[in-house]
């Protein structure tokens, strides 16, 4: 008996009763798209959390620093975080780059950017790094260009919020950017081409307060008017750089070579030899590390760890977060699940319930020479066609869900859960990948045929001789 | 010609409860390639008992049935069922056709067991069902159709194959008077136009005489054993 012969023969079998085909059908039906959209929920709000955290924070990077702490018995105390570790930690696995990101911590000590007119950057911290891994490090530009060779040292990138408030000490006034107080997002800058300023600096001093906070009375070594002109270093901006929200000390941070920045403390503090800035002598306080996937940021955080620095990255968080999701999506697949067993006992029920109409025939067409073994295979068979036409009526329905989901209750769960205003982009809140479709399908079609084993194996057992005894 | 059909000493005995029912009782005899023979015996005589022994459709408790040389009380079901779909065919007394497909379907089904593609098992059936005198029924349920077409549509399933050997248990036995002769004239014409050997069961005489060879059964066990060796034109009438 050819192959095309059993599908015949099952597809008949199942339109001769029509009704119960659609019954059974349906049991399936609604198991499948059950747990489709059940998962299709857990995958969707995945997505909707590395979104959110993307935009927040950078998911491949891991922040390495080497401060010392207590850990209840012990105090860890990392390893010196130099260059040539640095270097090393690119030939850790998925490690696309790795920089140090050196800051002088603020204190009231600080070497300042001004512009001819006398506007101050406040807050704008210089950092520390290697600049020609910027681009490799996966920085993006806003504006201008990464450093090439042939620029000279005085080099420096700005993040998107540097210069976001100014102080000019010339005339004693402040001006700060403007934001939108709903997303804090930067809607004009005060100074809104910094490339067409002439950018210099300037050491400072600031004299704490009574509650240790710093004050805007700059003394600005040499004379408050005029900047010392032995210490006049004409800096060359050449681009803009965007960091997530999260990184804000790359938002205000002024890149600068490590090397240029070492040499600037130590300019400054031959100048002023009362306030000192800490020297730099060759160890670095932090660095950063990126990864080439977010999935392989566990394994090298563990490893920097294991190398013993502090290592941090937001991959934790995600997890956590995920892991809350997929024990969700596992308690409502579950209860899904439930819906598929019961469509599997229908299943069964509705083929025993065939075989025991059909013991005639069976009988008939084992006695006219049908292997048994083709027996089987027609009602299983019959049994995975059930479960092949549910399943695929299942992700149909399942996509129509979907959509209802994400076009009408999308918006309103991220309403209500405080997720806030993703933009004006459709939220999709279920999501529903090929690989999930394709998986239902099959799982479908099989528990269609081990719902069938049972009966199949019954139909086997018909004797051929009291099939066909006259009634 | 050999025997295509050889049985030794068969012995059926049926155990119901503590009781013991013998059906066959010592049973030998052999049946010739091409020949029409006939099981004769009234009612529990164990004709079908033996009818369904010869088609392995069940197992003797003693004795040998050697079928074409090959001695199928030994084979598996697996085997079995292959050996039927190869050498045998069967009519039986209530037609026993699927009630679902047309008669072309039902006829073209032992073809389809062989692994006969479509196109050419529905020609062969076709022509088996011209043969019968039914080729505008083709497309015809089994419902739609009366008992002597359905059993003509029977005959048709049991040739359409070329089985060497043809079981009929009581074809007849639903029909009536005319049908009967109609049927019985369509069998022996298909079995000696293409050499089959028939074996018939059937506890009518009338029916017995269209055999070359009557096996007479009582109790279990053969009682005579006759030949007939001129071709009789009609006997009913
Ligand atoms: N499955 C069975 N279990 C027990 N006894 C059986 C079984 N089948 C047949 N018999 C017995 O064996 C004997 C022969 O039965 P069999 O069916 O062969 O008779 P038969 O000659 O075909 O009769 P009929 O003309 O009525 O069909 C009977 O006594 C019957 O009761
Ligand atoms: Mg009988």
């Amino acid at each position: 008996m050819k192959i095309i012969d059993i599908i015949t023969t099952c597809l008949r079998n199942l339109t001769k009763r029509k009704m119960r085909t659609i019954l059974t059908v349906s049991g399936v039906l609604i198991g499948t798209s059950a747990v489709i959209v059940m998962f299709s929920l857990g995958i969707g709000m995945n997505i909707q959390i590395t979104k959110m955290l993307e935009e927040w924070a950078d998911l491949t990077m891991i922040r390495v620093d080497t401060w010392r702490w207590h850990d209840g018995d012990n105090d860890v105390a990392p390893p010196d975080l130099t260059d040539e570790m640095i270097r090393s930690f690119k030939d850790i696995k998925h490690v696309r780059s790795a920089t140090p990101f050196y800051r002088n911590i603020r204190s009231g000590e600080q070497v300042a950017v001004y512009t001819a007119d006398g506007w101050l950057i406040e807050w704008g911290q210089f950092i520390g790094v290697y600049m020609d891994e910027l681009e490799n490090f996966g920085y993006t530009l806003k504006e201008g260009r990464f450093k090439q060779a042939g620029d000279p040292p005085t080099t420096v990138l700005f993040g998107p919020e540097t210069g976001a408030y100014l102080y000019n000490f010339l005339d004693d006034e402040w001006a700060n950017a403007e934001r939108d107080w709903d997303t804090w997002e930067i809607i004009s800058m005060p100074i809104e081409n910094f490339f067409a300023e002439e950018l210099r600096i300037i050491p400072l001093t600031m004299t704490a307060n009574e509650w240790g906070w710093f004050d805007r009375d700059y003394s600005v070594i040499g004379s408050k008017t005029a900047p010392n002109m032995e210490y006049d270093e004409e800096l060359n901006l050449i681009g803009i750089i965007d960091a997530p929200p999260n990184d804000w000390e790359a938002r205000e941070g002024i890149f600068i070579d490590m090397e240029f920045l070492a040499l600037m403390i130590k300019a400054y503090n031959e100048l002023n030899a009362e306030n000192q800035m800490p020297e730099f002598d060759g160890i670095y306080n932090e660095a950063r590390v990126r990864v080439d996937d977010m999935n392989n940021v566990p394994a090298v955080e563990a490893e920097l760890k294991a190398m013993g620095f502090n290592a941090w990255s937001f991959n934790e968080m995600r997890e956590q977060m995920t892991q809350q999701v997929r024990t969700i999506q596992l308690l409502l697949a579950a209860v899904a699940a439930v819906s598929l067993f019961v469509a599997a006992m229908n299943i069964t029920n509705t083929m025993i319930m065939a075989i025991i109409e059909r013991t005639k025939e069976i009988g008939i067409m084992k006695v006219l020479g049908c292997d048994i073994s083709k027996i089987r295979l027609m009602f299983l068979g019959e049994a995975a066609a059930i479960g092949f036409l549910g399943g695929v009526a299942g992700i149909v329905l399942s996509y129509g869900i979907s959509l209802i989901i994400n076009n009408f209750l999308g918006q309103f769960f991220m309403d209500m859960f405080n997720y806030g205003n993703m933009g004006e982009e459709k939220i999709s809140l279920s999501v529903i990948p090929p690989y999930l479709a394709f998986l239902s399908l099959a799982g479908a079609t099989l528990i269609g045929m081990v719902a069938g084993l049972y009966p199949a194996n019954r139909s086997v057992k018909i004797s051929a001789l009291s099939a066909i005894a006259h009634e | 010609m050999g025997a295509v059909i050889a049985v030794k000493n068969l012995i059926k005995i049926y155990k119901v409860g503590s009781d013991k029912v013998v059906a066959l009782n010592d049973v030998t005899f052999s049946i010739e390639e091409g020949e029409i023979c006939c099981i004769l015996g009234t009612s529990g005589s164990g004709k079908s008992t033996l009818l369904n022994m010869l088609a392995g459709l069940e197992k003797p408790t003693r004795g040998e049935i050697l079928i074409d040389g090959q001695r199928i009380e030994r084979m598996n079901e697996k085997r079995i069922t292959k050996f039927r779909q190869r050498n045998i065919g069967f009519v039986f007394q209530s037609y026993n056709l699927l009630h679902g497909i047309t008669a072309l379907e039902n006829v073209a089904m032992p073809l389809t067991f062989r692994g006969i593609k479509k196109k050419k098992r529905e020609k062969i059936a076709f022509m088996m069902l011209a043969m019968v005198g039914l080729a505008k029924r083709v497309r015809h349920k089994p419902t739609q159709m009366s008992g002597g077409q359905q059993q003509r549509v029977g005959i048709a399933r049991a040739f359409a194959a070329r089985p060497k050997i043809v079981f009929a248990d009581e074809p007849t036995g639903n029909l009536d008077t005319k049908t009967t002769i109609e049927v019985m004239e369509l069998m022996v014409t298909l079995s000696r136009k293409n050499n089959r050997t028939l074996v018939l069961v059937t506890h009518d005489k009338d029916i017995a005489a269209y055999a070359d060879r009557i096996i007479q059964l009582r109790d279990g066990e053969i009682i005579s054993d006759e030949r007939i060796n001129f071709k009789k034109e009609r006997v009913l009438s």
